[in-house]
């Protein structure tokens, strides 16, 4: 036994904590010092029976004040603390005053609000278990209180409460799937009306705008996520691109954005692909080399294969690519070669000499680059992040003294001494291979993938994508990525499935998704072949027809045999003796009285006598009584 | 691009479904439930009448939370729970201000379940029809007969086999033969039989045209407290602009007497 008030006070408790844990880490200390007095102060009261009130005025006046700074607080710069704050002390405030309905559903609705303002802050899937809770929680508490607000003093049994709460149960249980079905189909509108309220991230991960080998001795290697990218598992590791340089000054590579006009004409396999990216401060667009297509709005694309998104990804945003995967792309048209062969200033005799032994001995530029790919192959050459070679001559070192570097160190050298020998070069920087989640069906990149490469134009071919790193001793170590995982980062990579599923299919949908959507289900259907549509239609008829007939037969099927042998005793009086009118309304012995048939009467008795002292009749008087009905036809 | 914020629209949603799963709820909820009202067997105009309440529940599986019916300002009941299936009985008291036949009219099953926001209601229109007797006045009228007389006070010539034993006398053939003394008709010769007083007292008639009161509907409210107050001591009858009910009493007679006076006029 539980009356009703207690269990809704607990209920509101609950829904209090579900709906302000996850703001909590997000507000100041004056608003998170209120909410933990509010709670204290709320389950004080509980334990004390729900006496040792508050006023409600003078909670509100106290309120005042606090409104009033708050308000003052807000500004174009800083529009969501005040907010949540407020949401956040007006919720303590009413968990300590009186639970009367009104406040209580106050409780209710302000926890959904506090809920809802974390989204303001944080946009991970942990929103999902607290919305789920909620959304358990809610029901129940919004269903008892109905209860209490009939009747305050009432108090329930256990059967009552179990069949209560299974009935709250059934109403989330309805809920959920149509929330699936509304939140797809809710409109949208093409310009994000709220955008203002989220905070700008500060993100400082992403693609460098140079590569300078030399600068550091020793590379960081952060594990942050960069991009995930949703293709079928490619063979070798896939190489993103995201930018080229084409400028050298000393050891530092840049991009020069007067890049001289070109045509490329694709070559190799088509691969469709979905790039989720991170926030980060770099407008470079990621995808697998070479694009051909990227579905981005506001784009800019430079004749390398450069693209940038005009409108920055402060957020998390998922685009689709078209790629070619090939490793060479010609030129319609003749590159501009003197761009692409410019050197530093001061170039060290010893990279000078090993450019001319490879420009004497090669006679074209496909016989040049091989000569320099055999150079790096057969040089014994190490990858390695540590232990850098560092000042002006970081490159002679590295080539000629440690021999070892990390890609930098080896695409910056290559694309030198190519330069060098007379073939045009350039440097990519992208991203190389990624940890392929099979659950997902995605490559998983992280920042620590960064990569450079070398991009050589020989002439009659067009570019040809050359990885120096990959001539290196130990490479075969560093790329492969047939390592089978532990369980430690097995567990992860389903969690990070969960995770991006939640970004593809919630974070990220926007009103172009909405439409494409819309579109494609009219295509499909414009498209369905004549005699598809009309063998479709038959079958969606005879299935429609088959659910209606189901329906009107379910009382015959799904009801008793008492039930059906009074529904034929019916019909076969109704037909019998017409004059009787309706049977419906008549009572059986008023129908027995009526008609004056003994067998009528006869059946009449036997089967009042079982039924209507509620025992079930048995087959064989089943039996008999359909022989009566049988006689009566 | 992203439009504002999903997990917003996530919560909308999610709101916008509850909506819609409480609508669904809310009408599946007073879905067939089906009131039925029992008249009691007398119903005075102006005072409450307790009517049996029949709930019948048709819906198999699915229980039905806080039923309210309510009879169009007349009477109320909530029911906090009426299982799957389950005929619950109940009382709801219903007050008729005019006599005459009537019917309960419209009753309404309402619930604001699940949540408090809306309340649904179903209409039953109820042809349960009941003969309201005119309201009981308290009247000083012996009802007006000149035979008239107080119970109690009348003289005792009137034999009857219900009252006292008040002697023994020979058997004359006519008596009946449960009233013979057999003990003591066995000592003697003769059949002696015994001789009881009469507990009932004489016929009331009402004249309702000589009972006090200002209008009819007094008078019919008098007549009405006599028969309530007499009806099961003594035989009563009535004289209705002339007509004649042959007194006679028990509960039966009561109530035949009772709804001659609702019906008064109404013919």
């Amino acid at each position: 036994m539980v009356t009703t008030s207690r269990l809704i006070a607990y209920l509101s408790l609950a829904i209090s904590l579900a709906g302000v844990i996850p703001l909590f880490v997000w507000l100041e200390t004056f608003p998170r010092l209120i909410v933990v007095l509010g709670l204290a102060v709320g389950m004080l009261q509980e334990l004390r029976q729900g006496r040792w009130y508050v006023k409600n005025w003078q909670l509100n006046i106290a309120l005042v004040p606090l409104f009033s700074w708050y308000i003052l607080q807000y500004s174009r710069s800083n529009p969501i603390q005040p907010v949540v704050s407020v949401l956040a002390i007006m919720l303590a405030v009413r968990l300590c005053g009186e639970k009367n309905t009104r406040n209580l559903l106050q409780i209710n609705l302000l926890a959904l609000f506090c809920l809802a303002s974390t989204s303001l802050f944080d946009l991970s899937p942990s929103f999902l278990f607290w919305l789920g809770l909620l959304l358990l929680l809610l029901p129940a508490s919004l269903v008892v209180l109905t209860f209490h607000a009939q009747n305050n003093t009432l108090a329930l049994q256990g059967r009552e409460l179990r069949k209560i709460l299974m009935a709250a149960l059934l109403i989330v249980l309805v809920t959920l799937p149509a929330m699936v079905v509304l939140f797809p189909i809710l409109p949208r509108t093409a310009f994000p009306l709220w955008h203002f309220l989220n905070p700008p991230v500060s993100g400082t991960t992403g693609i460098s705008d140079k590569v300078e080998p030399g600068s550091t001795a020793n590379a960081a290697e952060t594990r942050t996520l960069a991009f995930r990218a949703e293709l079928p598992r490619q063979t070798q590791p896939p190489y993103w691109r995201a930018t080229v340089f084409n400028r050298i000054n000393g050891n530092r590579w840049s991009r020069n954005p007067g890049v001289p006009h070109e045509t490329i004409i694709h070559s190799g396999v088509p691969v469709s692909q979905t790039i989720t990216v991170e926030p980060s401060a770099s407008r470079l667009v990621i995808s697998l080399d070479t694009a051909a297509e990227i579905s981005l709005p506001r784009l800019r694309v430079s004749p390398d294969a450069v693209f940038e998104n005009l409108r920055g990804f402060s957020r998390r945003t998922s685009y689709t690519a078209r790629s070619f995967s090939g490793s060479i792309r010609s030129t319609s048209v003749p590159i501009k070669r003197g761009f692409y062969l410019t050197l530093p200033e001061r170039l060290s005799p010893g990279i000078r000499h090993l450019a001319d032994q490879i420009s004497r001995e090669g006679r074209s530029d496909a016989e040049r680059l091989e000569r320099a790919e055999q150079y790096f192959l057969n040089g014994g050459y190490r990858y390695s992040r540590e232990g850098l070679p560092t000042g002006h001559d970081a490159l002679d070192q590295f080539l000629f003294v440690s021999k070892q570097g990390h890609c930098e160190f080896f695409a910056s050298s290559l694309a030198i001494l190519l330069r060098a020998a007379g073939v045009p070069a350039r440097l990519v920087g992208g991203y190389l291979g990624g940890d392929y989640n099979e659950l997902g069906g995605y490559y998983l990149v992280s920042e620590d993938r960064a990569h450079v490469w070398v991009e050589a134009y020989v002439e009659g071919k067009g570019w040809i994508r050359t990885d120096p790193s990959r001539f290196a001793v130990n490479a075969s170590t560093l790329w492969s990525d047939k390592k089978r995982p532990g369980f430690g980062a097995r567990l992860r990579l389903v969690l990070d499935a969960l995770d991006y599923r939640w970004t593809r299919t919630v974070v990220t949908y926007d009103f172009e998704r909405q439409a494409e959507q819309l579109r494609s289900a009219g295509t499909k259907l414009q498209t369905l072949e004549h005699g598809i549509r009309w063998r479709w239609l038959l079958l969606s008829g005879v299935l429609l027809f088959g659910l209606i007939a189901l329906f009107k037969i379910r009382r015959q099927w799904f009801c008793s045999r008492e039930e059906r042998l009074l529904r034929r005793f019916k019909r076969v009086v109704k037909s019998r003796y017409v004059t009787l009118g309706n049977v419906d309304n008549l009572g059986l012995f008023e129908i027995a009285a009526a008609s004056g048939d003994t067998r009528v009467q006869q059946f009449v008795e036997r089967y009042a006598a079982a039924v209507y002292q509620d025992k079930k009749l048995g087959p064989g008087e089943i039996r008999q009584l359909n022989r009566l009905l049988d006689e009566l036809k | 691009m992203n439009t504002g914020n999903n997990l917003l629209f996530l919560v909308v949603s999610a709101l916008l479904a509850f909506m819609a799963a409480t609508g669904y709820a809310g009408m599946l909820n007073i879905k067939g439930v089906i009131p039925e009202l029992l008249p009691p067997d007398e119903i005075f105009a102006g005072t409450p009448a307790r009517f049996n309440l029949l709930l019948r529940n048709k819906k198999r599986y699915i229980p039905s939370f806080l039923i309210r019916l309510s009879v169009a300002g007349n009477g109320e009941a909530l029911l906090p729970f009426v299982g799957s299936a389950e005929n619950l009985a109940s009382t709801m008291t219903l007050t008729f201000p005019e006599r005459g036949r009537q019917t309960v009219g419209r009753i309404s099953v309402s619930s604001p379940f699940p949540v408090n926001f809306f309340t649904r209601y179903w209409n039953y229109s109820s042809d349960t029809a009941c003969i309201v007797y005119p309201r009981p006045l308290p009247s000083a009228d012996n009802g007006a007969g000149d035979d008239a007389a107080r119970p109690g006070s009348s003289t005792k010539e009137i034999r009857g086999l219900d009252g006292e034993l008040e002697g023994i006398r020979e058997y004359s053939g006519a008596e009946p033969l449960r009233a013979i003394h057999w003990k003591l008709s066995a000592r003697g010769e003769e059949l002696l039989v015994k001789e009881f007083g009469s507990r009932s007292a004489p016929p009331l008639i009402i004249k309702l045209e000589s009972l006090s009161g200002t209008d009819i509907e007094a008078k019919l409210s008098h007549a009405a407290w006599l028969i309530k107050q007499r009806a099961m001591e003594q035989p009563v009858g009535l004289e209705l602009d002339g007509r004649i009910i042959l007194p006679a009493s028990g509960r039966r007679h009561a109530s035949l007497l009772l709804t001659e006076l609702a019906l008064y006029g109404h013919h």
